[in-house]
């Protein structure tokens, strides 16, 4: 179910008035009752796979603590083959088999029998199942955190499952620790208005990021994308650029959306977004961009491979980037997104000693130093995201190339002026109003008004989202990973 | 704040909501909507199908005028190849735009090479779901006016173009009948229409190679034309367009014409090729002829179907 859709307008009402109303030793279940049917909305037969995972987990998980080490380690890897393995063949077989294949042919070697190939075996038919990185890396953290004995297995297993599937952050985030989420579940929550407010106020803001500004932005970048060999290399430049926008506000509003929802129902998520548009550098980004999965791959790959298997720090990075790179999607330009991201983290942490020697000695202000590592960070990582949004990588190559055919100024593309004022607008205001209120307290520019103000501002909100919204009912982009 | 007071107020903001929502919705439908809105609120009598140079090219009212004994409305439900190829949703469309005691109307079906070719990495199987997706497919009403159902689904514009009637522009005119009439402006030379022409022929030099043949979208032409039958006249013809185009178009698919030729031979409906006669119209950009040249063509297909009727020869 799509929460910019009629049917979750509906849904979400009948889910807070039905817990509210039941008792505290009901709603886990309520919730837990919503969110399979919030899953199942979008392809009832793909819950299977969310039960497995659940299954698995939970009994592996409480088997745990009095089980042997070597026991331990058996469950620990059960766990991760069975979710690792429904995650492979779900999503990576036919982009593995056909990169297999490419390769044979490349090398020109005939070892897969004539006629079989990754399509013919119709790998490529099997239905991605909605949000399936999300909750995998969620209920992986949990075995293994069972596993290193930081937190104690849930022996409810109504409330584990809910931690699982909770349809706020289900399909796309943010990824919750058990630590974090579990002991919320189990609370008692009171009826409180004003929370509930602040929740609406978020997920309002979320819906406004998302049919206003993000969908608005796509009909721009959907036009220069579908046409890589356009002449009009100014157009190109603003496609990519209104792109990282777009993702951005995209993903945003999602996550906007997902804490508002879980704020009204007194449960609080975890940010994750943090200004990243304004990182002065790469490091300081990937700390402010999709927070909890840069936490995840730290704290389960990268402190892992560089405490316990010792590897190098470049060695870590690049393994992390690549695992970041085929989370986003089984495809290689993914992998060459998050890989150009990594290089430039890796140049960024060894030149910086050099660095700072050479501002200090020509004695530059340190603003000037922020404003240039902020100007040269976000235009390479922006650029990086033509290959994450390109279908392939010679389209994204034709897309580079084209973008340096100084021949027309033209960028009008949509042959609407007025709609490119409104889609740079639009930025602006977002990022102004980023900049002073952060991501996830947007609501304070509504709660310490006065009353008046605020119907006005209500009314104003209703009449923006009825007049700019841009109908398209899209699916939110980070659904498809 | 009372928990009742609360509710109250979330329920007249949203009463608030829908009210603002469906007025402007409302609004929009009094005026110009967009260029497919018109090819959806009425029940038609008689029908041309087709792609946008269909769209472009045929005014009903003329062949209202020229063949008056057909059922009428005579509605253009041509659109464009994402919009409007032959498959099972646009025959469902088409059934959906007729009403069930038709029996005696006039169809112009329209054809050319893209009409029959999808994008090479979809497969026959996944073209229904994909012409689901499009207009036709999407909507349930195609025949009421306003289309309120049009308008909330597939109206993809903001809604604060309902403030603005762009029904007026000087180029293009969104006829109550569904044809699209693009008029060069004064100002227009040849120079603009060779500039145009290139953009068409780069962009097909382009797509050409993404592209394949579809065995499902000529299988559902042989049913479309089958059904048609069973309400009426029906004509195939090949719109005449650039002659550089039509060059193009035959080169990559060497046997069109006699391959339509013979198909609708077989079902016996009379197939009028006009691509020969391309220097007689003026396509603007290559591909779709602008208002005069639409006009004449029309003109010129009434004054053919007239004597087909009457000699029984086709149009090669």
């Amino acid at each position: 179910m799509l929460f910019n859709s009629f049917e979750f307008l509906l849904f979400f009402p009948i889910v807070i008035i039905g817990f509210y109303t039941l008792p505290h030793k009901y709603r886990w279940l309520w919730l837990l009752l919503a969110s399979y049917f919030f899953y199942m909305a979008h392809e009832p037969s793909l819950i299977i796979l969310l039960l497995i995972s659940t299954i698995v987990d939970y009994f592996c998980a409480l088997k745990m603590p009095d089980s042997s080490n070597k026991i331990k380690k058996v469950l620990l890897y059960v766990s991760i083959c069975t979710n690792i393995g429904i995650l492979f063949v779900f999503k990576y077989l036919f982009f593995f088999t056909s990169s297999i294949e490419g390769l044979l042919k490349f090398f020109d070697l005939n070892i897969i029998e004539s006629g079989n190939t990754a399509g013919s075996y119709n790998f490529n038919q099997i239905l991605l199942p909605v949000g399936i990185s999300f909750y995998t890396f969620q209920t992986l953290s949990y075995t293994i955190d069972v596993y290193k004995g930081k937190v104690l297995p849930e022996k409810h297993f109504g409330v584990f499952a809910l931690y699982v599937s909770f349809f706020p952050q289900l399909v796309a985030g943010p990824i919750e620790r058990a630590s974090r989420l579990i002991p919320q579940l189990k609370r008692k929550i009171n009826l409180n208005i004003p929370d509930i407010k602040k929740g609406l106020i978020l997920m309002a803001w979320g819906f406004f990021l998302k049919v206003v500004v993000a969908d608005r932005l796509g009909l721009y970048v959907d036009a220069a994308f579908d046409n890589p060999d356009s002449p009009h290399a100014l157009s190109l430049v603003l496609g990519f650029i209104f792109f990282s926008f777009q993702i951005y506000y995209d993903f945003s509003a999602y996550v906007s959306i997902a804490i508002g929802a879980a704020k009204t129902l007194g449960y609080d998520l975890m940010a994750n977004f943090n200004r990243p548009i304004f990182s002065t550098s790469t490091s300081q980004f990937w700390q402010r961009w999709h927070i909890s999965l840069t936490n995840w791959l730290r704290d389960y790959i990268y402190a892992p491979l560089v405490r316990k298997y010792k590897f190098s720090r470049v060695t870590a990075v690049l393994i992390v980037f690549i695992v970041n790179g085929l989370w986003h999607g089984a495809n290689w330009t993914f992998v060459i997104w998050s890989l150009l991201n990594a290089l430039l983290l890796i140049i960024e942490i060894g030149t910086l000693k050099t660095r700072n020697k050479i501002f200090n000695f020509l004695n530059f202000p340190k603003k000037f130093v922020s404003f240039c590592g902020w100007f040269i960070v976000i235009g390479y990582l922006f650029s990086s995201l033509i290959f994450f949004r390109s279908p392939s990588i010679t389209h994204a190559l034709t897309y580079y190339k084209n973008m340096f055919n100084f021949g027309s100024l033209h960028i009008n593309i949509l042959n609407n002026y007025l709609e490119l004022f409104i889609s740079i607008t639009l930025i602006i205001i977002v990022q102004t109003i980023h900049y002073y209120k952060g991501n996830s307290k947007v609501y304070e520019l509504v709660t310490h008004r006065t009353k008046y103000v605020r119907y006005s501002m209500y009314v104003g909100y209703i009449l923006i989202i009825v007049l700019f919204a841009i109908n398209r009912q899209n699916t939110f982009i980070y659904f498809q990973f | 704040m009372s928990l009742k007071k609360f509710i109250v107020q979330l329920l007249l903001y949203f009463i608030l909501f829908a009210g603002i929502y469906f007025f402007f919705v409302y609004k929009l439908s009094k005026g110009y909507v967009d260029q497919f809105y018109n090819k959806v609120n009425q029940d038609a009598g008689s029908l041309i199908i087709g792609l946008s140079r269909a769209d472009q090219g045929i005014d009903p009212f003329i062949l209202e005028e020229e063949l008056s004994n057909y059922d009428k409305p005579i509605v253009n439900f041509s659109m464009n190849a994402h919009q409007s190829a032959f498959g099972e949703v646009y025959l469902q469309g088409i059934d959906k735009k007729l009403s069930t005691n038709n029996i005696n109307g006039l169809f112009i079906v329209s054809i050319s090479p893209g009409n029959f070719t999808v994008r090479a990495e979809i497969k026959d199987d996944k073209i229904y779901d994909l012409d689901k997706e499009a207009i036709i497919g999407s909507i349930d009403n195609l025949t009421s006016k306003p289309n309120f159902d049009y308008i909330i689904s597939k109206y993809q514009q903001p809604l604060y173009n309902s403030l603005f009637n762009k029904e007026n522009l000087d180029y293009f005119m969104s006829h109550p009948n569904g044809w699209n009439e693009i008029a060069l402006a004064k100002e227009n030379d040849s120079k603009d229409m060779a500039f145009w022409k290139e953009q068409t022929t780069d962009y097909y030099n382009r797509e050409i190679k993404k592209l394949r043949i579809s065995k499902y979208r000529i299988k559902y032409f042989v049913k479309t034309i089958e059904y048609l039958k069973t309400k009426g006249k029906v004509f195939v013809i090949r719109m005449p367009s650039d002659l550089d185009v039509v060059k193009f178009e035959n080169d990559n698919w060497k046997n069109f014409d006699s391959q339509f030729d013979s198909i609708s031979k077989k079902h016996s409906i009379p197939y009028f090729n006009y691509s020969k006669r391309s220097n007689e119209f003026i396509a603007y950009d290559g591909s779709h002829l602008e208002s005069e040249s639409a006009k004449k063509f029309t003109k010129l297909l009434s004054i053919d179907i007239k004597n087909y009727l009457k000699t029984k020869k086709s149009i090669n």
